[in-house]
């Protein structure tokens, strides 16, 4: 189902950008400050001229009091890549208001928006697909429009195959970037290796569980039901009353403890969210308060 | 084919209950949520089910379903269809175990009567019904009777107090049914008659069926008692106690007087048949006649034979067996009911004082000693008065003329005789003399009654029981032992205790006026041979005789042998058996389908309510 999105509502996130600790990943000029010289505008500091160096950085000034060259050095900026890492797998077509894709395509368009007026190389990947379903680099705020048009086409189907999709980052060496997971992490065995592969890379992983009214048990009614599950289509039998849902509730908080530890211990990013919240107001709010925007 | 009770198929309505329970507990609510989570450990996992899985439950389904309406049919009690026409021969057991109570407090034969009944009923209009009932003997109660004449027959019939001859009955049966197509029922409780041999010898074309009536259960009772009087004159209980299923358990012999408990004493029960040996106490003599009951303490059981009497009173016949050394006649004398016997040689027959009876063993009684008894009985010698005078020895084939009917010769057979030489004798005119046996014109056995102004008779063996080779043949004894009983009969009085069965002779003296059986009836007293006689005890119990002497008891018990094998079950057409108007039967038999039934249908709507076990 195409999700509606309303560029005009984007001018609340002009303000805000990505607060890398890392170093940028890209090769490419950007605006990210780098340690590295080069052909930027801000200074970085001075060294003793040698032959070959472009006598337009020499500094005057010093060679005036010091009479000796001086080369002025400039940073060298560079760009980061923001990869999107968005689950569609069968289980992210539940919700209340929107779906937990649909939510989940929202704060994409909206990080994707934050990273592109940054000045960084975006990536989006929809999981489950192929080596192709990584669609990207798109840099500029124009190639914003690209970003909706292929979130666009994602639908929830079939398994969540978050690692396959972080190995296909890693493939193009996008993985020592950010690298944002956007699911509801149910089901899912294989994130740990996927986190680890990037705590490895030097890259930063931020978390964003989407979670629904479904998820917490509050949509089943008293009896005995079978339970199936949307992905797998694993059947379970179970008698719905109070003492049950409070059972389950207990179970899914270690669950999501769990979760949470899986990448807060690596130095990594996790908010949980859920469909019924605004997407600006958690990108601009929750995002921020979570150091991950400035 | 037609039902028993086909008011059982209403339990049927289980069977689309429990096939919609079980389709309902396969299409409970699906929720697809998104993922399984938690759910996982909580709830009970279902296997997605491939069409294998689905067979399987299926033939789970159609495996209850067969189950139950196994049962149900069961239950309703199929029979074969009526045959217009068909003769059916009923062969009922009237053995005493027949009388045995169930738990519910009713008689087997009452059940078998029932069951009767009910094969009655189910007979069509134009079918005859003979009834064999199997007593002691096989008796034909009536014959190719209508059914509504042998349903109002029927109730005529009662159990016996004795042991059943089912097998002759089945015989009697089986000759009764001489069509082919006759039926021939028999209800019994099979105890200690294997129904297995009954179908092997069974050679009829008619059906042969069987129904089993009662239940086995464990018990013990008397099998035999007698009372004996010890050289210091105590008086001593012997006898036996059959049991079954009570193996390595004791059971307390109680012995009561006058509605008195007296003693008790335990018996060990180790083994089918444990013998008991015990002196009663000292207040229990013989000099005072009385009834003393003897009893088993004994909870469970059948109420059968574990109750007997025996008089006090036991007057020994005494008898003087004379003879020149150890005489093969005395374990013969002594094996005798109620005789004491005195050995001696002819030099010290004074030594044995008044006798009942002297029986001379080859040898020459002294003249003087003849007066000493009534009764003389000469074993292969002659008196020393010369009333019979011996004339030699002669060889001698069969015998070829005997009287059948005299008492000597009761339950012999006298072709049987092996003799090779007897003694030939000259008889004095005066003496009366009657040959009981005779070889040709050799007398064999003699009666003689001397007239010499005594009431005395004398009875001569004139052979030599062991050389002439008598002795090895099994009618000898039988002829030591009515010879005994003829020259001094057992008195009716003397006896401790009669067999239900058993004829009494009363002594002419002490003819009884009336006589009172233990249910309160009166019992004829016929004559025969000048005797009063009682001609059967039908009941054991304690009867009560008016006599010149006054009031005198005698007791009959039934002792039958228990066997030892539990009641046969099921495997030779055997069809435990209840009845419609036996209500607690009923609920024996059909209320444990019924239970069975109702258990299905509740585990199912357990399955259903709770939904966390999962079946099939």
């Amino acid at each position: 189902m195409a999700f509606s999105f309303s560029p005009n509502e984007l001018h609340r996130l002009n303000r805000l950008a990505f607060a890398m600790r890392n170093r940028p990943s890209e090769s490419h000029p950007g605006e990210r400050r780098t340690r590295r010289a080069g052909g930027g505008f801000d200074f970085m500091d001075y060294r003793p001229y040698t032959r070959g160096d472009d006598v337009r950085n020499l500094d005057w000034n010093l060679y005036g009091r010091f009479r000796q060259l001086f080369v002025r050095i400039h940073e060298a900026p560079r760009q980061t890549s923001v990869s999107f890492v968005i689950d569609a797998s069968r289980s992210m077509g539940f919700g209340e208001e929107r779906e937990k894709l649909t939510q989940g395509q929202l704060i994409t368009c909206g990080l994707g928006f934050i990273a592109l007026r940054g000045g960084d190389r975006v990536y989006v990947c929809g999981v489950p697909g192929d080596t192709r379903s990584l669609r990207g680099p798109f840099h500029g705020i124009r190639q914003h429009s690209r970003i909706v048009d292929y979130l666009q086409q994602l639908s929830p189907e079939g398994p969540s195959q978050l690692l396959h999709a972080t190995r296909t980052l890693a493939a193009r060496r996008l993985h020592r970037g950010l690298v944002v997971f956007l699911s509801d992490f149910m089901g899912i065995d294989d994130l740990d290796s996927a986190i680890r592969m990037i705590t490895s890379a030097g890259g930063t992983a931020l978390g964003i569980q989407i979670l629904c009214d479904a998820d917490s048990g509050g949509t089943l009614c008293p009896g005995v039901v079978r339970l199936r599950d949307s992905e797998t289509g694993d059947l379970v039998q179970v008698r719905i009353d109070e003492p049950t849902i409070a059972e389950y509730r207990r179970q899914l908080t270690i669950q999501q403890d769990l979760l949470q530890r899986q990448f807060t211990a690596r130095g990594h990013y996790f908010i949980r969210v859920t469909t019924r919240d605004d997407y600006l107001s958690v990108i601009s709010r929750s995002l921020t308060t979570g150091a991950i925007l400035r | 084919m037609n039902w028993a009770s086909p008011l059982a198929f209403y339990l049927a309505l289980a069977l689309p209950l429990l096939a919609a329970l079980f389709f309902y507990r396969r299409k409970l609510p699906v929720i697809t949520i998104p993922a399984m989570g938690p759910w996982r450990v909580i709830g009970e996992p279902v296997k997605i089910a491939d069409w294998r899985t689905l067979l399987r439950r299926l033939a789970v389904l159609l495996l209850q379903l067969i189950i139950v309406g196994g049962m149900v049919i069961a239950a309703a009690g199929p029979r074969t269809a009526k045959k217009s026409g068909r003769s059916t021969i009923l062969v009922i057991d009237a053995s005493a175990t027949m009388a045995a109570l169930n738990r519910a407090g009713v008689a087997r034969f009452e059940m078998a009567r029932e069951l009767a009944k009910h094969a009655v009923q189910d007979l069509p209009g134009d079918g005859s019904v003979t009834l064999v009932m199997a007593a002691a003997m096989p008796v034909v109660a009536f014959g190719r009777e209508p059914s509504a004449a042998a349903l109002l027959r029927m109730d005529e019939v009662h159990v016996g107090q004795c042991d059943s001859q089912l097998e002759d009955a089945v015989d009697l049966a089986e000759s009764l049914a001489s069509e082919p197509d006759a039926r021939v029922l028999v209800i019994s409780d099979f105890s200690g008659v294997d129904p297995k041999r009954i179908r092997r010898s069974w050679r009829s074309k008619a059906e042969l069926s069987f129904q089993q009536v009662g239940e086995d259960v464990a018990d013990a009772g008397f099998s035999a008692v007698s009372l004996l009087l010890n050289e210091t004159g105590q008086m001593h209980v012997r006898g036996r106690i059959s049991q079954r299923r009570l193996d390595g358990t004791q059971v307390r012999i109680i012995v009561s007087a006058e509605r008195r408990d007296m003693a008790s004493w335990p018996v060990p029960l180790n083994g089918p048949s444990v013998e008991f040996d015990q002196a009663l106490p000292a207040e229990l003599t013989a000099a005072k006649p009385q009834v003393i009951e003897l009893r088993l303490d004994l909870k469970d059981g059948l109420d059968l034979n574990n109750r007997v009497w025996v008089r006090t009173n036991k007057a020994a016949r005494r008898v003087a067996l004379v003879s020149n050394g150890d005489s093969a006649l005395l374990p013969m004398l002594n094996s005798l009911e109620n005789v004491s016997v005195e050995d001696c040689s002819p030099m010290d027959i004074k030594r044995a004082g008044a006798v009942d009876l002297i029986v001379a063993d080859r040898c020459l009684l002294p003249a003087d000693s003849v007066g000493m008894a009534k009764g003389l009985l000469f074993v292969g010698c002659v008196d020393p008065l010369g009333w019979v005078q011996p004339a030699g020895r002669v060889s001698v084939g069969k015998p070829t003329s005997w009287s059948p009917d005299h008492p000597l010769l009761r339950d012999i057979q006298a072709e049987l005789i092996k003799i090779g030489e007897a003694i030939t004798v000259t008889l004095p005119a005066k003496c009366q003399s009657n040959a009981l046996i005779e070889s040709g014109r050799v007398p064999l056995v003699l009666e003689v009654h001397p007239g010499d102004g005594q009431d005395r008779t004398a009875v001569y063996f004139l052979f030599d029981p062991v050389k002439s080779g008598a002795a090895g043949s099994i009618v000898f004894p039988l002829l030591m032992y009515n010879a005994v009983d003829h020259l001094v009969p057992g008195n009716l009085l003397t006896r401790s205790c009669f067999q239900v069965g058993d004829a009494a002779e009363f002594p002419a003296d002490l003819a009884p006026r009336s006589v009172i059986g233990p249910d309160g009836a009166a019992i004829p007293v016929v004559l025969s041979g000048g005797r009063p006689q009682i001609s059967r005890f039908t009941m054991a119990g304690v009867y009560r005789c008016d006599t010149a002497r006054g009031d005198e008891q005698i007791a009959v018990n039934y002792l039958s042998p228990r066997s030892s094998n539990p009641l046969p079950r099921m495997d030779t057409g055997v069809v435990q058996a209840t009845t419609a108007s036996n209500w607690f039967g009923w609920l024996d038999a059909r209320g444990a389908v019924l239970i069975a039934v109702g258990l299905a249908v509740v585990a199912e709507l357990l399955l259903v309510v709770t939904g966390k076990v999962r079946i099939g």
